[in-house]
């Protein structure tokens, strides 16, 4: 029965509950505007309560204030049922953006969430949202619906396998995150180099000739990816270098090492490290290994290196190493 | 970000401090009142259905307005409660005009609950056959009795806010306890109805909005905690305890009374005209008794003790900072009490008293002294309610101890239904006579501030120092 005025104990608490939801909800607002868009989600949960109360209290408030504008309880009360059912989707929008997106992603792990998961996630919860309203408020069957989607959905696959084949391997890269934008990266046998973008369907690297390499998602799915940024203790690096075999081992290492360390360009944890290798033709060999912290600069870094190593050798002395071959010609005759 | 300390020691902290359970004393203490009588006028305004609606948004309201007090309460627990916030807030003119607010609120109270407790006093009086007392005499002997309570010492203030709480809601429960029997639902509908209402809504929706001001009856000056944070053990934990307690306590007190003595015998209707709605309800129960004179008493008493130590605490603050004379910031050393604006404030009551002796016959002054005190204390909801937004605008990274559930839309929404409230006070006819009070009380108290305090202004308080440093860090905590 359609009346102005509550006139049972519970429409008066229905009453008190919409002044309140509506006080609320234009204080919301007011604050949403004042804060340039932050409160969002508390604007979308206000919103939807406060449909949803003036949809329960439909028997009163459509006569009170909204007859003119509705050409039916019925009708006022579907529009208020899909305002609260969107405005509940726009809230769980929100609330994964918070929890999520700028949650887990950005407050937690520093990184920021891939386009595409969250793409796909918004259209996901709006498509819910729209199909419970059509089930729900207008009680349109979705059977049809979602077995047209359905049927949809197969033919779509099988014409564009290999696309959402890339795009569903997108998400598993997204989601496991072997690399981050930035990373120095080498997948499977492929050239090394840096990623600077993940799309939906390829990832991106710039190889160190500045050339930029597009592999498909899914070959970076199945392929090992070594990753050189996310190294706590920095990239070992190594070199060989042969000396003449005239001096005592220790002598050179000790010498190789205070170059290395005096250079200012490796790691001093883990610190350089040289081991006498092997002698041959007249030459002592060492291995020198070294961290560093960027690996986008490890060209750079190995010739100042080499220069110091030089340089250092120089100083004290000590000769590079010129492999020595005695050829002996035999005179058969 | 943070904002340091004050390095000053507030003087007031000396003596042992108090935890949550006395100052929900304190806070249930001062606004019981208002369940005793001052709510039941709504009723004729709203019948019992849109008192209960209005009640429910008052509950909203004062729970905007505890969260608000309770996070500027942990950020700046000074004696000065509202007046720190608006300072910090707005500066020496903000502060200035919440303590004006502030102290109309419990001086106008004080004035107010004395005289009601000198009628009631009368009354047993006159019912024993005792002798005539002079009002004059009555009042200097509630200051006396109640400012000795109040200056005594801390702990024995506190004590006897537990007590008068205790008694209160004994009161209160009893009242109930006793009336129930003769609760039938059709007295509950018992206002009649206009052309425009119903039985539950008897002058339409319009009359919710009257029934607002009558509504938050039950919970004003639930705010005395936030003057209370200097003698607070741990204020970042009691004060928003107790505030919550407290308004949980009269929120469900307030629900019980307006329901059982609506819908018990002599019915909503003879209750939305008395004087004195409880003792009304027990008359029919217990028939005419002396003792039940008793009962408004006791709810003026609770009020009076704990109004008496948030205007001291007022005073005390002001004049720490300089807008009142230094002299009045005097602390007892072995009492940890404000004993000169304690006294100051008594004795500015009581010559307000002494004023109204000198009333027109035809004015109500009790009643224009209440509905003071009420637009004053609105007054100091909307500095709060201010303040917290204000700084939360201009202040979005400072780091807060505790923070309202609501946050700045609860503020908003609290600001608005304040000034909705304090606009219907005043277009509620007699209550313009109050309001023109007011303007005249901030247009000397401005004019005596302008000409004799600018130059006093201290800078080393613990309110000073702290929105002092908050101005100097304000760069690095607005982004």
């Amino acid at each position: 029965m359609i009346h102005m005025i509550p006139n049972t104990f519970i429409e008066v608490l229905q009453l008190a509950i919409v002044i309140v939801l509506t006080i609320t909800a234009l204080s919301e607002l007011i604050a949403v505007i004042a804060a340039r868009g932050h409160g969002l989600l508390n604007m979308g949960l206000q919103l939807a309560a406060l449909a949803a109360a003036l949809h329960i209290s439909r028997d009163w408030v459509y006569g009170l204030a909204f007859q003119n504008i509705f050409s039916s309880q019925a009708h006022f009360s579907e529009v208020m049922l899909t305002i609260s059912m969107v405005a509940t989707g726009f809230g769980v929008d929100q609330l994964v953006r918070y929890f999520i997106w700028e949650g887990h992603f950005s407050r937690v792990h520093q990184i920021k969430a891939p386009g595409l998961l969250v793409g796909i996630v918004r259209v996901t919860i709006y498509v819910i949202c729209v199909l419970s309203v059509l089930q729900f408020v207008y009680g349109q069957t979705i059977t049809a619906l979602a077995t047209l989607s359905g049927a949809l959905a197969v033919v779509l696959g099988l014409s564009a396998q290999t696309t959402l084949g890339e795009m569903f391997a997108g998400i598993a890269i997204a989601v496991s995150r072997p690399f981050h934008i930035g990373d120095w990266v080498k997948i499977g046998d492929l050239e090394e180099g840096e990623v600077i973008d993940q799309t939906w369907r390829t990832v991106r690297i710039r190889t160190r000739d500045k050339t930029v390499m597009n592999i498909t998602n899914r070959i970076v799915a199945e392929r090992p990816v070594k990753n050189f940024s996310h190294q706590l203790h920095g990239v070992r690096q190594s070199e060989l270098i042969a000396v003449s075999n005239v001096l005592e081992p220790a002598v050179v290492e000790a010498v190789l090492i205070k170059a290395l360390m005096a250079s200012g360009l490796v790691l001093a944890d883990p610190g350089p490290n040289v081991l006498f290798k092997r002698v041959y033709e007249g030459l002592s060999e060492f291995g020198v290994s070294y961290s560093i912290a960027n690996y986008a600069e490890r060209v750079i870094i190995a010739d100042k290196i080499w220069k110091i190593i030089h340089a250092t050798l120089r100083d004290n002395k000590i000769a590079f190493g010129l492999a020595e071959r005695r050829l002996e010609v035999i005179n058969s005759k | 970000m943070t904002v340091d300390s004050p390095t000053t020691e507030p003087e007031i902290t000396r003596s042992s401090r108090v935890g949550t359970a006395m100052l929900w004393a304190l806070s249930v203490g001062a606004s019981v009142g208002g369940i005793f009588s001052g709510w039941n006028p709504g009723l004729a305004q709203a019948g019992f259905g849109g008192m209960l609606v209005a009640t429910l948004v008052a509950i909203m309201l004062y729970l905007f307005l505890v969260m608000s007090i309770a996070e500027l309460a942990v950020m700046m627990p000074f004696a000065g409660g509202t007046v720190n916030y608006a300072r910090t807030a707005f500066g020496v003119w903000g502060g200035f005009l919440a303590a004006i607010s502030a102290l109309i609120a419990y001086t106008f109270a004080m004035t107010s609950l004395m005289g009601i407790m000198t009628t009631e006093v009368t009354r047993i009086l006159v019912e024993l056959n005792g002798p005539n007392i002079p009002a004059p005499v009555l009042w200097a002997v509630f200051l006396l009795g109640f400012g000795w309570l109040n200056l005594k010492d801390r702990r024995t203030f506190f004590i006897a806010a537990l007590v008068l709480a205790l008694v209160t809601l004994a009161v209160l429960f009893v009242t109930a306890i006793a009336v129930v029997p003769s609760f039938e639902p059709a007295a509950l509908l018992s206002i009649p109805a206009n052309l425009n209402g119903n039985e539950w809504l008897p002058h339409g929706l319009l009359g919710i909005a009257f029934a607002i001001p009558f509504a938050m009856w039950f919970f004003l000056s639930i705010e005395v905690v936030s003057y209370a944070a200097e003698d607070a053990l741990t204020p970042d934990k009691s004060v928003p305890r107790s505030l919550l307690m407290a308004l949980l306590t009269l929120a469900v007190c307030a629900l019980i009374i307006l329901t059982v003595l609506s819908g018990a015998k002599p019915g909503a209707l003879m209750i939305a005209k008395a004087t004195d709605p409880l003792s009304t309800s027990l008359e029919v129960v217990f028939g005419k008794m002396s003792l039940l004179y008793l009962v408004p008493l006791i709810g003026a008493v609770a009020g009076f003790h704990s109004v008496i130590y948030s205007a001291s605490r007022v005073v005390f603050s002001l004049s720490r900072s300089g807008y009142l004379p230094s002299g009045l910031s005097t602390i007892a050393d072995n009492r940890g009490t404000p004993v000169k604006a304690g006294i100051s404030v008594c004795v500015v009551v009581y010559a307000i008293s002494c004023l109204t002796l000198f009333a027109p016959a035809n004015v109500k002054i009790v009643e224009m002294l209440i509905n003071m005190a009420a637009i004053g204390g609105l007054l100091t909801y909307i500095f709060v309610f201010a303040s917290y937004v204000k700084l939360h605008a201009s202040y979005p990274k400072l780091e807060r101890p505790f923070t309202s559930t609501f946050g700045g839309t609860g503020a908003i929404a609290g600001l608005m239904m304040t000034a909705v409230g304090l606009l219907l006070m005043v277009v509620y006819a007699q209550h313009l006579s109050a309001l023109l009070g007011c303007l005249g009380v901030f247009l000397v108290a401005t004019v005596l501030f302008f000409i004799f305090r600018p130059k006093h202004l201290r800078a080393d308080s613990p309110d000073e120092i702290y929105a002092r440093a908050l101005q100097n860090k304000s760069s690095s905590l607005t982004e």
